[in-house]
């Protein structure tokens, strides 16, 4: 009977822990493949070395160790949920050794329900896990030791120490399990004084240890004690979730794919809207697209500093790279950087590495390149792009974003991307993405004459006037409300069903029938 | 034998034996492509073991140095070669004064190449033991978890004397000693409640000398030859950024006057010289023996499209520590011109020197790629243009060695953004040497760091104070 629920238990255990596995994979993806991104790990003895300089070494060079293979998401996935597993199950037999078999199994499911969702929040770190899972290895060891009078002074609480300094607040978790399990037996055995004792001893040494050791590792007291942090535990994020999705598309280049998950997000919002522009704009397409998704987001009224949430940083780094301006895409990655954990993560730093090639600096490319070549994940990468040895696509992708970034020198006091995008295209008036995120930022804010001078000094006064519909309804909506003469009209608009529809739409305005045209959103929205 | 011992020895025996050892070795003419670069580098006998890699794909470093018929090596796979610290030891005494003879052997493919060996010149004079310094991303538009840590040059051990956790996240820097003086020191920490925390051996205090007519707070400070006056410079500062990927970051100010405050007294000194509202004054710094005042000066306003056109020039105004007064009229020692704007000058320990930084324009160097150390010999007045010291990217930052025998700089030179701490010779007669890289322990370190050593600061001795106890003078001071 009992092995048969014993049976019963695992099965439902692995079944859960396939659920839990496939669950990441798949719908918590982009979640897991953040957790990586947002770090990076050195195959290097002195930057393993740095792991020493704070407690919870074990926990965080381990947690940060197995974040780099998250890089594949799968991997991700099944790492941790073995982890929680691993702690479900510790907790489960130090559990049982104090409680019945109901209580243990639903102690241990509400356990594995709280580290799942600790798991859920964006910032959660393995690191938090690992040390879940050291404390509670200790704690066990503790508890799986048998202990009676006969065997003199028990002098396991002493393990808080060593697990403080492995495994940070794990520490507090070893102690727990030390209390609870000493105090049970102490009730047991009512004449063992030194079971109180011991119990005593393990609270003590929590809570001194990190006292005692604060002053060298440079942390105030309560920092100290849950070092390095406690993840708290949320619902699944499904929004940020969907963020992150469209975010990793586009980073990957697959701007099709950010789009149609921008289309079909949700809960639109700014972010979402921003790569749906940025991938638009990336496929010629902006002015085509401009008033297709419910949220106007360009990005080009985004300021950045260090109150900035870390995606808009992500955004605005995104935007500067594409736009061509690696002096402030340079700046959102530095930034990005020094806001992640340790003040490095592995997109940043690829990020910075690309920057600085196409700016042509290549030592401090080569800075970058090195740092990923001590990597797992992006070794081969960073052979790719080595300046000299780089790939014939790498450089001629290289040189193509080089040709459109800014060659002109002027100071700036703040990030105002309208003087930006005007260097850009001093620079180089073929840069199109600029050109297209200046004639659409004057067009949501409705500035029909910055429009027009936009308009008339990069496309009319190079000769290469921009047919799009958006552009031949802003312009039109331009010369009605200017009365220009009949000349003016021939010189920018083009004859045809457009020019008809604005008639027809100059006797109607603000119809809904015109919904999706430049007339309406300038009337209505 | 017991088994404790035998097991050790196996162990070491068979981690030698898998390291492959030179054999059938040829001969080449190149000098090796070592990081750090220390061919041909002049370091004082006091300097930790020069740990160096070499950048080239090998499979094993077969490196001896050798001075007075003593031979170290380092023999390991991999491209980096480090030294035990006790023989380097040894080695510095029988080099010191002369030098030692560096020979690599690499296993590159299949080959041994034996490199042309080079010299490492060895210095008599030693080098202040202790180094600070800020570690800061190379973007002080934004940072988080700043340190400053003190490194003990001698061997690789540091500490952090003033760390992030213990201050809130604030910004903090420019640890500065008192000349002479390890224990002598102050820090800054930024932010709301912040100031200037002095170390006064190990008595940590939070001095606000501020009053309402200066426009900030002290923001670049040196302590007088006694260790009783601190001259500051308040300075009102624009951080900007050049549209020109290259050039990055602009930081120029808009206003900027010099005090001298006296701690004995708890005043602070003024002269109308130096707070001039027509002009930009900054970067003060008493002479060796404390009776003059060095600092730099431009004419205002800055308007930022013109900042190529603010050229600092190099001033000195008498003072008399006696009477705590200001001299009545001012020198010009270095003139800005167009292509050459002078900041943070300091004066040589013995008063015989005066290093200093120029760039094009401006007052923010160490983003200037042109941005070089000079030297003038303050008897004659003959500007060293330091030609062996500088190199293409920013040199500046720099300060003195309590023997001024040394100087320690920050330098760009490797790869443009993140600044490190190099440290040139300069000989009696005036004479400067190849600058060396402060040594680690690990030779790729300074590849895989991402933060600028900022500022650093040269000290006889360490300091007595801990991170808490800034925390402690911090609160306090609220």
């Amino acid at each position: 009977m009992l092995k048969r629920r014993n049976i019963i238990i695992i099965v439902i255990s692995l079944a859960c822990c396939v659920a839990l596995a496939m669950f990441y994979a798949t719908a918590y993806r982009s979640h897991i493949l953040w957790q990586e991104q947002n770090q990076i790990f050195l195959n290097t003895s002195h930057w393993i070395a740095t792991y020493f300089s704070k407690p919870a070494w074990l926990g965080c060079l381990s947690g940060d160790w197995l974040t780099q293979y998250f890089h594949n998401p799968a991997a991700g996935a099944v790492i941790l949920t073995l982890v929680i597993a691993y702690c479900t199950v510790c907790f489960g037999i130090g559990v049982r050794r104090m409680f019945p078999v109901i209580a243990t199994s639903v102690l241990s499911c509400l356990f594995a329900i709280l580290l799942i969702a600790c798991s859920m929040t964006a910032s959660t770190t393995m690191s938090f896990f690992m040390c879940v899972a050291g404390g509670l290895t200790l704690g066990l060891a503790r508890v799986q030791i048998r202990y009676g009078k006969k065997h003199g002074l028990d002098i396991s609480p002493l393990l808080v120490i060593p697990a403080y300094w492995a495994f940070g607040f794990g520490a507090l978790i070893s102690a727990a399990f030390m209390i609870a399990f000493s105090s049970r037996r102490a009730l047991q055995n009512r004449g063992d004084r030194s079971l109180w004792l011991s119990a005593l001893c393990a609270a003590v040494f929590a809570a001194a240890t990190p006292a005692a050791l604060c002053g060298f590792y440079a942390l105030p007291y309560a920092k100290g004690l849950l070092y390095p942090g406690i993840s708290e535990p949320s619902f699944p994020d499904f929004e940020h979730e969907e963020r992150l999705a469209i975010a990793d598309a586009f980073f990957s280049g697959n701007h099709e794919r950010a789009k149609q998950l921008a289309l079909n997000a949700a809960s639109p919002n700014d972010i979402s809207a921003f790569y749906y522009y940025l991938s638009s704009a990336l496929q010629d397409s902006l002015p085509d697209n401009l008033l297709k998704y419910e949220v106007k987001s360009l990005g080009t009224l985004t300021t950045i500093g260090d109150k900035t949430p870390l995606p808009v940083i992500n955004m605005m780094n995104d935007l500067y790279y594409e736009l061509g301006d690696m002096t402030y895409a340079e700046r959102a990655a530095m930034m990005r950087n020094v806001f992640s954990p340790r003040n490095r993560n592995v997109r940043m730093i690829r990020r910075l590495a690309e920057i600085n090639l196409v700016s042509g600096d290549t030592l401090a490319a080569l800075k970058y390149l090195r740092i990923l070549g001590r990597t797992h994940a992006y070794a081969e990468w960073s052979r790719e792009h080595m300046p000299g040895k780089a790939y014939a696509e790498v450089e001629s992708e290289i040189a193509r974003r080089r040709a459109l970034s800014n060659s002109k020198d002027n100071i700036r006091l703040g990030d105002n991307c309208r003087n930006i995008l005007l260097e850009l295209l001093e620079s180089n008036p073929k840069n199109i993405v600029a050109l297209d995120y200046l004639l659409c930022t004057d067009l949501l804010l409705k500035d029909m004459d910055t429009f027009k001078m936009d308009y008339d000094t990069y496309c009319m006064s190079k000769g290469s006037p921009r047919y799009k519909d958006l552009y031949q309804e802003a312009l039109m909506i331009y010369l009605a409300g200017t009365e220009a003469s009949q000349e003016e009209w021939d010189r920018y608009v083009v004859p045809g069903p457009l020019f008809e529809s604005f008639r027809r739409y100059s006797s109607r305005r603000g119809d809904p029938a015109f919904r999706g045209t430049y007339w309406y959103y300038f009337d209505k929205q | 034998m017991k088994i404790k011992y035998i097991l050790p020895a196996v162990l070491a025996g068979l981690l030698a034996a898998c390291t492959p050892s030179p054999e059938n070795v040829g001969e080449s003419e190149a000098l090796p492509p070592i990081y750090p670069d220390y061919v041909g580098v002049t370091v004082p006998q006091n300097i930790a073991p020069l740990n160096f890699l070499l950048r080239d794909s090998c499979e094993a470093l077969y490196v001896t140095a050798a001075a007075g018929g003593y031979e170290i090596k380092s023999h390991k796979k991999g491209c980096e070669a480090d030294f035990d610290l006790l023989e380097w030891k040894k080695l510095m005494e029988k080099g010191a004064g002369k030098g030692i003879t560096v020979t690599v052997t690499a296993l590159i493919g299949d080959d041994w190449i034996k490199y042309k060996p080079f010299e490492v010149g060895v210095s008599d004079d030693k080098i202040d033991s202790y180094l600070t310094y800020r570690l800061i991303e190379p973007d002080y538009e934004v940072f988080s978890r700043l340190q400053i840590v003190e490194r003990n040059i001698e061997d690789f051990s540091e500490r952090v004397i003033c760390d992030y956790n213990t201050v809130g996240n604030r910004c903090m820097n420019c640890h500065t000693h008192a000349p002479g003086d390890g224990d002598l020191s102050f820090l800054y920490v930024r932010g709301e409640g912040g100031g200037m925390v002095l170390n006064d051996h190990g008595k940590i205090r939070l001095l606000d000398f501020k009053t309402p007519d200066m426009v900030s707070g002290s923001v670049y400070a040196q302590f007088d030859p006694t260790g009783r006056y601190i001259v500051f410079s308040t300075n009102a500062i624009i951080p900007a950024f050049h549209s020109r990927p290259e050039k990055r970051l602009e930081v120029f100010d808009t206003k900027s006057d010099v005090y001298v405050y006296d701690l004995k007294q708890d005043k602070v000194l003024r002269s109308p010289l130096l707070a001039d509202s027509t002009r930009l004054e900054t970067f003060p710094t008493f002479s060796s023996d404390g009776d003059a005042i060095y600092y730099c000066v431009a004419n205002g306003p800055v308007r930022p499209s013109a900042i190529d056109s603010v050229h600092y020039s190099l001033c000195r105004i008498g003072f008399d520590p006696k009477l705590g007064k200001l001299g009545a009229k001012t020198d010009t020692i270095v003139s800005g011109i167009p292509g050459r704007s002078v900041s943070h000058p300091r004066v040589s320990p013995d008063g015989k020197r005066l290093l200093y930084t120029v760039s094009d324009f401006g007052t923010f160097p160490i983003w200037h790629r042109e941005a070089d150390l000079q030297m003038i010999d303050l008897g004659s007045g003959k500007i060293d243009t330091l030609q062996v010291v500088n190199s293409e990217m920013s040199d500046t930052y720099h300060s003195w060695s309590s023997t001024g025998r040394w100087f320690v700089f920050a330098s760009k030179r490797d790869d443009g953004l993140y600044g490190k701490p190099y440290f040139a010779h300069v000989s009696a007669d005036g004479k400067v040497s190849k600058p060396f890289l402060l040594p680690q322990k690990s030779p790729s370190f300074y590849d895989d760091n991402l933060k600028s050593f900022n500022v650093p600061d040269l000290g006889p001795a360490a300091v007595s104070f801990m991170p808490r106890d800034v925390a402690s003078a911090i609160s306090e001071g609220k």
